[in-house]
C-alpha cells in the first residue's frame, strides 16, 4: 500500500499532488476517526471453588491477543481478566455447574448486532449437547490484520481435577501450568507464539496432553511433570521444541506429526526414549540413541526405570534429540 | 418496561430530622420542641412511579397522614378527594415539590408544605383541597422532631415493594439516588439479562465512606454507588458496584454474586464469595495499557504487533467505502509493483540480451501451439524433475542451478511474449509511420507496453473492488481472466524459451507473422496517403 502510494505520488506533478492531497485529507479523516473510536473494555469473571467437589473443564476460546496463564495457589478456581475493544469483540462465558462438576467456557467473539454481551449469567440454561455455540473464531478474520487487540490473563486454581482446553488463533502465549491439577490438556493454535511450561509436577496423572499448531512456533518446558499417560503434538510448518524433562514416574507414549519445520527433542538422560521414526526428507539427528529394527533407542533403554514410546511422523525438515543430564 | 422499573425505584422513603422548630407561630414553634424531646422521628416518607405520587408523615404520636395523586385522583389519608388531569400541570408541580430537597430538611418542608401553590386554572378543585390540605399540615408538622437519625449512620426507607431499604451513610437525595440506582440498573444489563434484575431486593445501598463490620449480615442485596465500602460482614444477595471502591475484608461473606460495572474490587485476606465475581467495566481510552495490561505485556504487544491484530468486524457505510476503496488501491499498487519489476527484469533483457530475447519472441509469436505444449510439458515435467535431483544425493549440487534456469527461463520468456505482445500491438495501432518507425523498432516499448497489456486485467480486477459486494462475481472473473491469461503467457514463454534453446536457435522464429507486420506497415502507409 504504501509502496504503491509513493509510486503513484511519486510521478505527479504540481497539480496532481494538490488533487491528491485533497482526496486523500477525507481518508485520512476517516481513518484517524476509526483509530480513535476503539473502546476498550475489561472483563473479568471469577469464582472460588467453594461448591465444586468433583472436577472443572474449563474452554479458552482467543482470536488474537495476548495469552497469559500461570497458576494460583489460594481458594480460587478460576479468575480470568480480558482486555478488549468493545466496539468489535464481546466477551462470551458459559457457566455449568452439575453435582459437582463444573464447566466453563470463556472468550471473545466478534461483537455483532443483536447478541448479549455476557450470556448465562446463572447455572442450568447450558445443555449438554449443546455446551459451545457461538464461540468460535473463523482464523480467516486474523488474515487481514488492523489493529490491536487485548490481552487474556487467567488464574487457574490448584484444587480439583481440571479439563483445560485452549484454542488460540493468533497469539503470543505465555503458559504456566505447575501444580495444577490436569487430568486432560489440549492446545489449539494457529499462527501463535507459545511458551508452555510446567514448572512442577502435576499432582495427577493425565490422561492426554494433545497440542495442534498451525503455522507457528511452540516452545516446551518441564513436559514431564505434566505426568501424561499419552502425548500427542500435529504441527504444520513450524518450528517446535519439547522439552520432556521433569519428574517422570510412570510410563508414556507419544506421536507427533509434522509437516515442514523443525523439531527438537529435549530428553532427560535417565528416561528410557524409544523413538520410532517414519520420514520423508527430514535430517534425524540422535546422538547417544542405538539404531535398533524400528527405530532408535536410548542407552539405558532396558535397566530404566520409565519408559517413553514416540512415533514421529515427518515430512520436510530437522529433528534433532538432545538428551539432558 | 425498564423505565416503569426504574420509575418504581423512584420510590423513596425519606425520614427526616430536625433541630430547629419553624412553625407558623412562636410559640407554635416553642410547644412543638417543648413535645421533641420526649417523642419519637416523624417518618416521611415519599414513593413516586409513573401513575403515583405520594407523601406519607407519620407522625410522633402514631397518626398518619397522606397524600397521594394516582391515576386522575386525589387521595387525602387514604380517602379520594378529587378527580385531577393526569399527567397535567397540579401533578407536575406536585412531583416537583416531591423531588425538592425540601422534603430532607424539616425547616423547609414546613415551609414548602405551608408555600407550595399548585399552578392557577390546573384542576382547581382538587388543587384546592390539596393545598388547604398541605398548609394544614406545613403549620401542625412539629419539625422540631423530624429528624432523630441524623446524625445515624443508616436510614430506612421505603423501597420499591414496600419494604426497608437503608441507605448508608445517612441521607441521600431522592434525585440523586433514583439517578444513581437508574444508573446501576441500566449498568448492569451489560452483564446480562440475569444481571439486569439483580439489583432488586435491595437491602442496604451504601452512596458514601462506609464499614460494614464482621458481625453485620446484610439480608438482601448491596448496592455500592459511590465510596470506600470496607465489607468485613455477611451478605446474603449479590453486592453490586456501581463505583466506588469494594474492600473485601478477611471476614466478609458474600453468598451471591459481586457484579461490577464500575469501580473497583480490592481484596485483603481470603473473603468467602460463594458465586461469581463478574464484572466489565469501560477503560479510560487513554488508561488502557497504564490499568489493565501490565509493562511487560504492552511491551511485547508493541513487539508482536504482526501478529496481535485483527480485522475490523463490521465497518459502517463510509468504512466499507474507505475499504473498498483501500483495497482498491492495494491492488492497483500490487499491479504497479509487478508492471515496474518486471519491467526493470524486461530491460534488463533487452539491453543486455536483445538478440535471444527477440528470438524467443519470435519463436512465441509464431509457434504459439508448439511453445503452449512444450511450455506445458516442462511445467509438468518440473516436479518430477525437482524430485529426482532431491532423491539422488548426487544431484544435490545441481539444485541452485536448476532453480534458477526455472526462473530465469519463466520470467525470460514471459517477458518475451510481453515482447511479443507489445510488437503486435504497435503493428495494430500505429497509423503514423514515423511513429510506427520509431516504437516499431524499440525493443523497450514493445516490452513495456506488452507488459502493461498483460497486466490489465488484473488492474481491472482491482479497479472492480471500488464497487464492493454487487460485483464480486464479474471480480471473480476478472481475476480468473487475468491468471489464465498470465499462466498461458509463462507457459507459452516457456516453451519458447525450450524451442528456440534459450533464444539460440532462429529456426521457429519465422512465419507468417513476419510477412505480416510489413505488410500492416505498407496498408497503414497506403492509408495514411489517401
Amino acid at each position: 500500500m504504501n509502496r504503491a502510494w509513493t509510486l503513484v505520488l511519486g510521478r505527479s506533478t504540481g497539480p496532481s499532488w494538490l488533487l491528491a492531497g485533497l482526496l486523500l485529507a477525507p481518508l485520512l479523516a476517516v481513518h484517524a476517526a476509526t483509530l480513535q473510536a476503539q473502546e476498550w473494555s475489561e472483563f473479568r469473571s471469577a469464582r472460588q471453588s467453594h461448591s465444586i467437589t468433583e472436577s472443572f473443564a474449563l474452554e479458552i476460546v482467543y482470536g488474537a491477543g495476548v495469552l497469559e496463564i500461570e497458576p494460583d495457589a489460594g481458594e480460587l478456581l478460576y479468575d480470568v481478566r480480558m482486555t478488549y475493544d468493545s466496539r468489535k469483540f464481546k466477551p462470551v462465558r458459559r457457566w455449568d455447574l452439575t453435582e459437582g462438576r463444573a464447566r466453563l467456557k470463556v472468550g471473545l467473539t466478534t461483537a455483532g448486532d443483536g447478541g448479549d454481551w455476557i450470556e448465562a449469567l446463572s447455572s442450568g440454561d447450558v445443555d449438554d449437547g449443546d455446551f459451545d455455540p457461538e464461540l468460535s473464531f473463523d482464523l480467516d478474520d486474523l488474515r487481514e490484520l488492523d489493529e490491536s487487540s487485548g490481552t487474556l490473563h487467567l488464574r487457574l486454581g490448584q484444587r480439583l481435577p481440571t479439563d483445560l482446553k485452549l484454542t488460540i488463533g493468533a497469539a503470543k502465549s505465555e503458559i504456566e501450568l505447575g501444580g495444577v491439577v490436569l487430568s486432560r490438556f489440549q492446545i489449539t493454535t494457529g499462527a501463535s507464539d507459545t511458551e508452555l511450561s510446567f514448572s512442577a509436577p502435576n499432582p495427577v496423572r493425565m490422561a492426554e496432553l494433545v497440542i495442534r499448531v498451525g503455522a507457528a512456533e511452540i516452545r516446551t518446558k518441564g513436559l514431564g511433570n505434566a505426568r501424561f499417560e499419552h502425548f500427542e503434538l500435529k504441527s504444520g510448518v513450524g518450528d517446535v521444541v519439547l522439552d520432556f524433562t521433569g519428574a517422570w514416574d510412570g510410563n508414556a507414549t507419544g506421536v507427533i506429526r509434522m509437516g515442514i519445520g523443525s523439531l527438537k527433542l529435549r530428553l532427560p538422560a535417565d528416561l528410557g526414549v524409544w523413538i520410532k521414526k517414519s520420514t520423508f526428507l527430514t535430517s534425524f539427528n540422535a546422538p547417544g540413541f542405538r539404531k535398533v529394527d524400528d527405530g532408535y533407542r536410548s542407552p539405558n533403554w532396558a535397566g530404566a526405570e520409565h519408559h517413553l514410546e514416540l512415533q514421529l511422523d515427518t515430512a520436510l525438515g530437522a529433528i534433532d534429540v538432545e538428551l539432558v543430564p | 418496561m425498564h423505565t416503569t422499573r426504574t420509575g418504581v425505584f423512584l420510590l423513596a422513603g425519606v425520614a427526616l430530622a430536625g433541630t430547629a422548630a419553624l412553625l407558623l407561630s412562636p410559640l407554635a414553634a416553642q410547644e412543638a420542641q417543648e413535645t421533641a424531646d420526649a417523642r419519637d422521628a416523624i417518618i416521611v416518607s415519599v414513593s413516586m412511579s409513573g401513575d403515583r405520587a405520594a407523601l406519607t408523615l407519620s407522625l410522633p404520636d402514631g397518626t398518619e397522614r397522606s397524600f397521594r395523586l394516582e391515576r386522575g385522583q386525589l387521595f387525602i389519608d387514604e380517602v379520594m378527594q378529587a378527580e385531577y388531569e393526569p399527567d397535567g400541570d397540579l401533578e407536575s408541580a406536585w412531583r416537583d415539590l416531591l423531588r425538592s430537597p425540601a422534603v430532607f430538611s424539616p425547616e423547609d418542608l414546613a415551609v414548602a408544605l405551608r408555600e407550595w401553590k399548585p399552578p392557577a386554572g390546573a384542576d382547581e378543585v382538587a388543587a384546592g383541597m390539596l393545598e388547604r390540605a398541605l398548609q394544614g399540615v406545613g403549620g401542625g408538622v412539629p419539625a422540631a422532631n423530624l429528624g432523630k437519625q441524623i446524625g445515624e449512620e443508616e436510614v430506612m426507607v421505603e423501597g420499591p415493594s414496600g419494604d426497608g431499604v437503608s441507605i448508608a451513610p445517612g441521607l441521600l437525595s431522592v434525585g440523586e439516588l433514583s439517578g444513581q440506582l437508574e444508573r446501576l440498573h441500566s449498568s448492569l444489563e451489560r452483564l446480562g439479562e440475569d444481571a439486569a434484575s439483580a439489583d432488586k431486593m435491595l437491602a442496604l445501598v451504601v452512596h458514601d465512606s462506609y464499614h460494614i463490620p464482621p458481625d453485620r449480615i446484610v439480608k438482601g442485596n448491596l448496592a455500592l454507588l459511590d465510596g470506600e465500602l470496607s465489607l468485613d460482614g455477611t451478605v446474603t444477595g449479590n453486592v453490586l458496584v456501581l463505583d466506588g471502591t469494594l474492600h473485601l475484608m478477611p471476614n466478609a461473606v458474600i453468598e451471591g454474586n459481586i457484579l461490577q460495572v464500575g469501580g473497583d474490587v480490592e481484596q485483603h485476606g481470603s473473603p468467602r464469595i460463594d458465586g461469581e465475581l463478574l464484572s466489565v467495566v469501560p477503560l479510560d481510552p487513554g488508561s488502557m495499557a497504564a490499568v489493565a495490561v501490565a509493562p511487560e505485556i504492552r511491551s511485547r504487544i508493541a513487539s508482536r504487533a504482526d501478529i496481535i491484530k485483527i480485522k475490523p468486524n463490521r465497518p459502517g457505510f463510509f468504512g466499507r467505502i474507505y475499504r473498498n476503496f483501500e483495497l482498491s488501491m492495494e491492488g492497483l499498487g500490487t499491479v504497479l509493483g509487478w508492471f515496474i519489476g518486471l519491467g526493470v527484469a524486461g530491460l534488463g533483457l533487452v539491453y543486455f540480451a536483445r538478440p535471444r530475447l527477440e528470438v524467443v519472441a519470435d519463436t512465441a509469436r509464431n509457434n504459439i501451439s508448439r511453445s503452449f505444449g512444450l511450455g506445458l510439458a516442462g511445467e509438468v515435467l518440473f516436479f518430477p524433475v525437482s524430485l529426482i535431483l532431491c532423491v539422488a544425493v548426487i544431484t544435490w549440487l545441481l539444485i541452485p542451478f536448476f532453480a534458477l534456469a526455472v526462473v530465469v527461463a519463466l520470467v525470460g520468456g514471459y517477458v518475451a511474449v510481453a515482447h511479443a505482445t507489445g510488437e503486435i500491438l504497435a503493428a495494430r495501432r500505429f497509423r503514423s509511420e514515423l511513429l510506427d518507425r520509431l516504437r516499431r523498432s524499440n525493443s523497450y516499448y514493445y516490452v513495456l507496453s506488452g507488459l502493461a497489456l498483460l497486466l490489465v486485467p488484473f488492474a481491472l480486477g482491482a479497479i472492480l473492488h471500488l464497487f464492493g459486494g454487487p460485483l464480486s462475481f464479474l471480480r471473480g472473473l476478472t481475476w480468473f481472466a487475468a491468471f489464465l491469461l498470465t499462466w498461458l503467457a509463462v507457459t507459452i514463454g516457456l516453451g519458447a524459451v525450450i524451442l528456440s534453446r534459450g533464444g539460440t536457435r532462429t529456426d521457429y522464429g519465422n512465419s507468417y507473422f513476419s510477412d505480416f507486420i510489413p505488410y500492416m506497415r505498407g496498408k497503414r502507409a497506403k492509408e495514411d496517403v489517401a
